[in-house]
């Protein structure tokens, strides 16, 4: 990508000279609204993203809601197509969504590699609407 | 195939005096610039008083060969140059990657001369084949006018605005790269709402919301605008950012993204 430094010529912010890899963006999106409180991976999950070819790596991931939300949880999930593993929680604080307040919305730095086939899954434990957004990017090699 | 990058100096000059109060693209507006084949990176846009200066506004413009939407208001202070003062002068960076064809416009809200400047660069790839990986950028650049409200948060279906697509996977394109949100009030403003939604041509989800302040524009005054990183989100090829606003206020949304596709 092209970016300017200041006071400096151009530069590429990021190039392929050391990669030998191709990109495909691969984005992630699901719906939550049913309540799960489980976290050994039954009960309903939303599929946020599933690994390519030679693996997905995960930028980010947001959650943001969509109505009011109470206090209480987003679980993501880790599927390797037989086990389904809680990976990390995230707090939900009550937000009173308006016109004039945004509903809750975070999003997270991930930098993770998702193998071939396996999948990112989502739960929330109120119920309440969610959308979880993940910017992937799946590779492959000339 | 593959690619090199090469680079060509786009600087785009227009001198500006007729007063012009509109923010809607319509009146009299100079042509800063014009992209290049793939896209052009404009680094800086100089505003350059050639002489006294009142309060007013120079407004830049967004030109994509139908429509024309605000980009940014610059303020201008009232201002009497001598030889020991100089006229009003302003640079602004915005590192803006602009779609090919698409027009820089610049306007005066008062009748004094301006000169717009913009330093841009034009890039170009090597056609020979270097490596197999090399990748292939072209700007990619959204603009919409949400205009009318909407307050949905979930699917909406009316009032929702097309403010971005992802480069065409059947065209090559690997996906879109999108750096900035920019939204650019026309009119002054109540408290409200912008709703940016990705839509993956079935669904449409809400992404993110950006609160808008309430802001009275004016002769002097700007209208509210607010830019943000989108910290590069790759977005699918196909797929769809879509915007709504919760009052009917008019916003020229533009967003700054880059389409990639590997040619070898």
């Amino acid at each position: 990508m092209l970016t300017y430094l200041n006071d400096q010529l151009l530069v590429k912010r990021e190039t392929n000279i050391n990669e030998r890899a191709k990109y495909t963006a691969n984005t992630g999106m699901v719906l939550l609204n049913t309540a799960n409180t489980n976290t050994d991976g039954t009960g309903t999950l939303g599929t946020i993203i599933t690994g390519a070819a030679n693996g997905t790596y995960i930028c980010s991931l947001t959650v943001k809601g969509s109505v009011t939300t109470q206090r209480g949880m987003v679980r993501i999930f880790l599927y390797n197509g037989t086990v389904t593993a809680l990976i990390d929680e995230i707090d939900i604080p009550a937000v009173t969504q308006s016109s004039k307040t945004e509903a809750f919305e975070v999003t997270y730095e991930l930098g993770i590699y998702l193998k071939n086939g396996y999948v990112l899954k989502a739960s929330t434990v109120t119920g309440n609407s969610f959308i979880i957004i993940a910017d992937g990017l799946d590779y492959a090699y000339p | 195939m593959a690619a090199e990058t090469q680079y060509t100096a786009n600087t785009g000059l227009v001198q500006i005096s007729t007063a012009n109060s509109n923010l809607d693209g319509t009146g009299t507006l100079g042509t800063v610039l014009t992209a290049g084949a793939n896209g052009t990176l404009i680094n800086s846009i100089t505003v350059k008083a050639t002489g006294t200066t009142t309060e007013g506004i120079v407004r830049l413009f967004l030109y994509d060969g139908t429509n024309t939407r605000l980009l940014n208001e610059i303020h201008v202070p009232a201002n009497t140059p001598t030889s020991t003062n100089p006229s009003f002068e302003f640079v602004w960076n915005c590192d803006i990657k602009l779609q090919a064809s698409w027009l820089i416009k610049a306007s005066t809200q008062n009748a004094e001369t301006f000169n717009i400047i913009a330093e841009g660069l034009d890039w170009a790839y090597y056609g020979g084949a270097v490596r197999p990986e090399s990748t292939n950028y072209t700007a990619n650049t959204g603009m919409a006018l949400a205009t009318t409200a909407n307050s949905s948060m979930d699917s909406p279906s009316s009032n929702v605005y097309t403010s971005l697509t992802a480069g065409a996977s059947a065209s090559g394109w690997k996906g879109t790269r999108v750096e900035s949100f920019n939204i650019k009030a026309i009119v002054s403003t109540t408290m409200g709402m912008i709703r940016l939604f990705i839509s993956d041509g079935t669904n449409t989800r809400l992404f993110r919301e950006f609160p808008i302040p309430a802001k009275t524009k004016s002769s002097t005054e700007t209208a509210y605008e607010f830019k943000t990183s989108l910290g590069n989100f790759n977005l699918k090829a196909d797929w769809v950012f879509k915007v709504t606003t919760a009052n009917t206020e008019s916003f020229s949304v533009i967003t700054e993204a880059n389409n990639w596709k590997y040619p070898a």
